[in-house]
């Protein structure tokens, strides 16, 4: 085979290949990038000429295999996954019958679309930025194939030229373009879900602390809330197994209807402000809500204040939520109140004897709750991510043992000794607090602000309870860091994260500066929207006369160049033609064909000589016409019939001109 | 079958016909926007789908960046129909005279290339009806295409096809220019009819003074006969593969060669007249006088390269009605 491909050509398709299938990484099954670098390897060889091109049977029956092989590896994954992978696959297939020019549009096409692909799974500033490098290296690989003689120089010169020349196109469209709604359900990535999951055993939030790994953001649009009050509620988990917190079948019901849409009504009075929230995908449907909340279109309320979407979250979303101050209080039902209050059979001896031993010297259930509270601030208590293991009687143990732990210990212990007392108890996860951005007015949540805290049932509503804050109360004020005594605990393992440095200056303003950037993108670009659309266009056209101006004007040229064109060509007054210059026409058209054109301006008698000589013999039958034709046209007072006589007769004859009788 | 073919055929001449009033012939050719075409190619089609699935992709995600590659890519192709134009509009085309050539042997037409400014990259230049298998030859300022006919007379190769699908490959841009590439083609000289005319002693009236004096004068060469002396064989033409053959030496000066098509009685026109042809190469090539008869046409061969293309020219005109 000849080799059509330039070693430059060579060098960026396996560029791009490789780069494509590294993108992809954390989506695909590692089988097939292995089979993708051993494609790319043989086509470097087969470029040298070491090996020959594999037979066609060979390819073909290899394509049919792999095809099995990923369907039957990533079947479970869903249709999503087979997708992505069969895309893949064809694109790492190619790789090894570049035989032309075409495959190599066909490999830069299905480049696109992995490019596309992408995106769905991310979305930030920085992943954007690589995918556009994504797509000029592919758009490099048409270059290089259909320039082979430029300088590589030139050829970069020119490729960053034409991208550059086509951005600002692409913005005005992307600004001016109405979204349309999603045409059909489409299948979504089954993706291990981030942040938090609905059950909690104390290791779990542990994990989460050591990610700084962006959880949502949000803004106010009145002035922000308290530090103090930033609780972001995300689940409510409400079953206790002795080691492990989890939702309730009842729980577990209400979670799935979320998905029909139907929403728990309670009366929330006295609006109080509204946040939009930024979502970072999560693949799941929570919304992270502060107490009370309602979010009117897309979401949906449970009955325990949280709020899930109606959709998955599997990209960045925003949500737009009003904040109230109370809720109307609503009543237990005794089936709720003994699921509220189960605790296990067996176990925690300990802490049952300390309750009872409590109450028995005469104190209130209250007043037992608030001693143990304050047995946290000021016993040996102290708040750490990396507590001692605890045993199988967990509260037990970290009660009376290790006295060591972070918020799940605390606020496990606590919805523990509630129900213990048979006060109705619930743990909440969720988030607390997150860093302000001032400058930029919007908080930014992160993983490792992961909480955990109580909510115990008193005078007919829901009360929350910290316990964290009685041992750390500067994990509610300042955030986990300030908690930590020991500061090395703080996203141990990440060196890498600028959060992990904030504490230096310059770097803290280069992560503040991303941070901020970041946002700004995923307000604009990643969730930019019909709404957002008409609002930035409305406050353009109020904002700058002149825009008005311009567009004025450019309608007014509109209307004027459709006036010309109307004008002009006068479509609703297309003349008719008379019989005999249509059959005139048909004879020139004939003429034309046998190769004689009638000049312009010629008239009909010198365009019979013309064909006289031209075709070499008499015809006396165009002669006839034409004299016929010049009666007709110029003769003065011929009457009606005479017309109609002349116009058969020209009719006959064109007739049997065209019939080749002349 | 035949309806289609017909169709085909009848699209094809509207189309020549609508091509010569849209760009007529001519010797020299500024591209611009009334000359050229352009269009999607078939990767550019390919493209436009994606970028089309893209879009469904893009909204069925409700993705903005996917939607964004939409747009981008969209304005791209836009800014690739601007560059693929640029890369062909002002460039001049000079056609150069076309020498004549034997029939089966490939015309050589030339073009003269030329720009104002830079220069055009990755065009290609062709007959729009190929008919040699050699490729044109390119270079910064010049392209040289190949035609070949093996019928003799005026050839007219047709219209220069020059396309380019430079920068990416998502539009070809192309033109049709006509040239009026006029070829004379001789007839292909053929050596195996040679036949002897049993020539006259001496040198008549309407015959040549021969070239030089004092030496034995070469005749011509005819088909060898068992018998001759060896020393008459024609070894050149031997050692070339073309068979035995004798030269016949005038025994008298001032002896005419005559070369009548009569004398080829047995062939048929075209054999004829490539018989005769390769008789006149030869005969200049040993600077031999001659007379050719063509039927009522008689043409006195004169010294140099000139004459031989007139006799050439007859040969390859002749019955042509010119």
């Amino acid at each position: 085979m000849k080799e059509f491909l330039t070693r430059q050509s060579l060098v960026l398709i396996n560029l791009s290949y490789i780069a494509i299938a590294a993108s992809l990484f954390n989506n695909i099954n590692p089988l097939l990038l292995i089979f993708g670098l051993l494609c790319a390897a043989w086509r470097i060889v087969l470029f040298y000429g070491r090996v020959s091109i594999l037979p066609k049977l060979l390819l073909n029956s290899a394509a049919l295999l792999s095809t099995f092989l990923i369907i039957v590896l990533v079947y479970k994954q869903g249709l999503f996954s087979v997708m992505l992978h069969l895309i893949l696959l064809g694109f790492s297939l190619k790789f090894l019958e570049l035989k032309s020019e075409r495959d190599v549009h066909y490999f830069v096409n299905t480049g696109f679309i992995l490019v596309a692909l992408f995106f769905i799974f991310n979305s930030s500033i920085v992943t954007s930025l690589l995918g556009g490098g994504l797509i000029l290296l592919l758009l490099a690989v048409l270059l290089s194939i259909h320039a082979p003689h430029c300088l590589f120089a030139e050829q970069s010169k020119l490729l960053f030229k034409s991208a550059a020349v086509s951005l600002p196109l692409a913005v005005v469209l992307f600004i001016v373009i109405p979204r349309l709604p999603s045409l059909w359900k489409v299948p979504l990535q089954k993706q291990a879900a981030t942040g938090l999951s609905d059950s909690v055993s104390p290791g779990e939030i542990a994990q989460l602390s050591r990610s700084s790994e962006l959880a949502f953001r949000a803004s106010f649009t009145g002035a922000p809330v308290e530090e103090s009050e930033r609780y972001w509620r995300v689940m409510i988990l409400d079953a206790f197994d002795g080691r492990t917190w989890s939702q309730s079948a009842v729980k577990k019901e209400e979670e799935k209807t979320v998905l029909n849409g139907e929403s728990s009504l309670y009366g929330l009075s006295g609006k109080l402000n509204s946040y939009d929230l930024i979502l970072e995908p999560h693949y799941k449907t929570w919304i992270p809500a502060l107490d009370f909340s309602q979010v009117s279109f897309s979401a949906v309320n449970l009955s325990d204040y949280s709020l899930r979407s109606r959709q998955p979250v599997f990209k960045r979303k925003d949500f737009t939520a009003d904040l109230y101050q109370s809720v109307n209080s609503i009543s237990l039902s005794a089936e709720r109140r003994f699921q509220l209050t189960k605790l296990p059979e067996q176990g925690n001896e300990k802490t049952r004897l300390w309750l009872a031993a409590q109450l028995k010297r005469g104190l209130s259930k209250d007043k037992v709750l608030k001693l143990l509270l304050d047995g946290f601030s000021a016993q040996a208590f102290r708040y750490t991510l990396q507590p001692p293991v605890l045993g199988a009687e967990q509260i037990d143990d970290f009660l009376f043992s290790t006295q060591a732990g972070f918020c799940v210990h605390y606020a496990g212990a606590y919805v523990y000794a509630a129900r213990s007392l048979g006060i109705p108890a619930r743990m909440v996860t969720g988030y607390l607090g997150g860093e302000w951005q001032a400058d930029l007015n919007f908080l930014t949540v992160r993983q490792y602000d992961a909480h955990a805290w109580a909510e115990i049932w008193q005078d007919g509503q829901w009360q929350r309870v910290d316990p964290t804050a009685y041992v750390a109360p500067e994990r509610v004020e300042l955030g986990l860091e300030g908690a930590l005594s020991d500061s090395s605990e703080f996203l141990a393992g990440q060196y890498l994260s600028l959060q992990k440095w904030r504490h230096i200056s310059f770097l803290n303003d280069l992560r503040l500066n991303l941070a901020r950037l970041d946002y700004l993108w995923a307000v604009w670009v990643i969730n930019y929207d019909n709404k957002k659309q008409l609002e930035l266009l409305t406050s353009w056209f109020a904002q700058y006369a002149w825009l008005n101006m311009l567009y004025g004007i450019l309608v007014m040229m509109l209307c004027a160049f459709l006036f010309v064109v109307l004008i002009t060509f006068k479509p609703w007054q297309k003349k008719k033609r008379e019989v005999e210059d249509r059959l005139y026409l048909q004879l020139q058209a004939y003429y034309a064909k046998l190769g004689v054109i009638r000049g312009k301006g010629q008239t009909v008698s010198d365009y019979a000589e013309n064909i006289r000589l031209s075709i070499n013999r008499p015809t006396p039958l165009f002669e006839k016409f034409a004299v016929n034709y010049n009666r007709l046209k110029y003769q003065a007072g011929l009457s009606a019939g005479q017309r109609t006589k002349l116009i058969k007769e020209l009719q006959a004859l064109s007739r049997q001109i065209r019939a080749g009788k002349n | 079958m035949i309806n289609k073919n017909y169709f085909k055929s009848l699209m094809q001449t509207r189309f020549e016909s609508w091509l010569k009033r849209r760009i007529p012939a001519v010797k020299t050719i500024t591209l611009n926007r009334g000359n050229t075409f352009i269009f999607p190619s078939r990767a550019g089609f390919l493209y436009i789908l994606t970028v089309l699935m893209l879009f469904l992709l893009g909204t069925n995600y409700q993705n903005n960046l996917i939607l964004f590659v939409v747009f981008f890519l969209c304005s791209f192709m836009l800014t690739c129909l601007l560059l693929s134009y640029q890369n062909l509009a002002n460039l001049t085309l000079t056609a150069n005279p076309v020498k004549a050539q034997f029939a089966g042997q490939d015309c050589c037409c030339s073009l003269r290339i030329s720009r104002q400014r830079g220069r055009a990259q990755q065009v290609h230049y062709e007959f729009k009806k190929s008919s040699s298998p050699l490729q044109s030859i390119l270079t910064e300022e010049s392209a040289v295409l190949y035609a070949l006919s093996k019928k003799r007379g005026w050839f007219e190769p047709g219209r220069v096809t020059v396309s380019s699908r430079f920068p990416f490959g998502l539009f070809s841009v192309w033109t049709h220019i006509d040239f009026g590439f006029k070829c004379l083609i001789y007839p292909q000289p053929l050596e195996q009819y040679c036949v002897v005319q049993t020539l006259p002693g001496k040198q008549t009236n309407n015959g040549l003074r021969s070239f030089d004096s004092g030496f034995e004068q070469f005749a011509m060469l005819k088909s060898y006969q068992p018998g001759e002396s060896l020393k008459s064989v024609a070894w050149k033409q031997v050692a070339q593969g073309r068979g035995m053959l004798s030269k016949q030496f005038e025994q008298s000066q001032g002896g005419d060669v005559i070369l009548d098509i009569d004398d080829y009685a047995f062939l048929d026109l075209e054999a004829k007249l490539s018989a005769l042809c390769y008789q006149v190469i030869e005969l200049y090539k040993n600077n031999v006088s001659f007379v050719l008869k063509l039927k009522d046409q008689v043409i006195t061969a004169e010294h140099g390269s000139d004459g031989k293309a007139t006799c050439l020219r007859q040969l390859a005109l002749y019955g042509a009605g010119q």
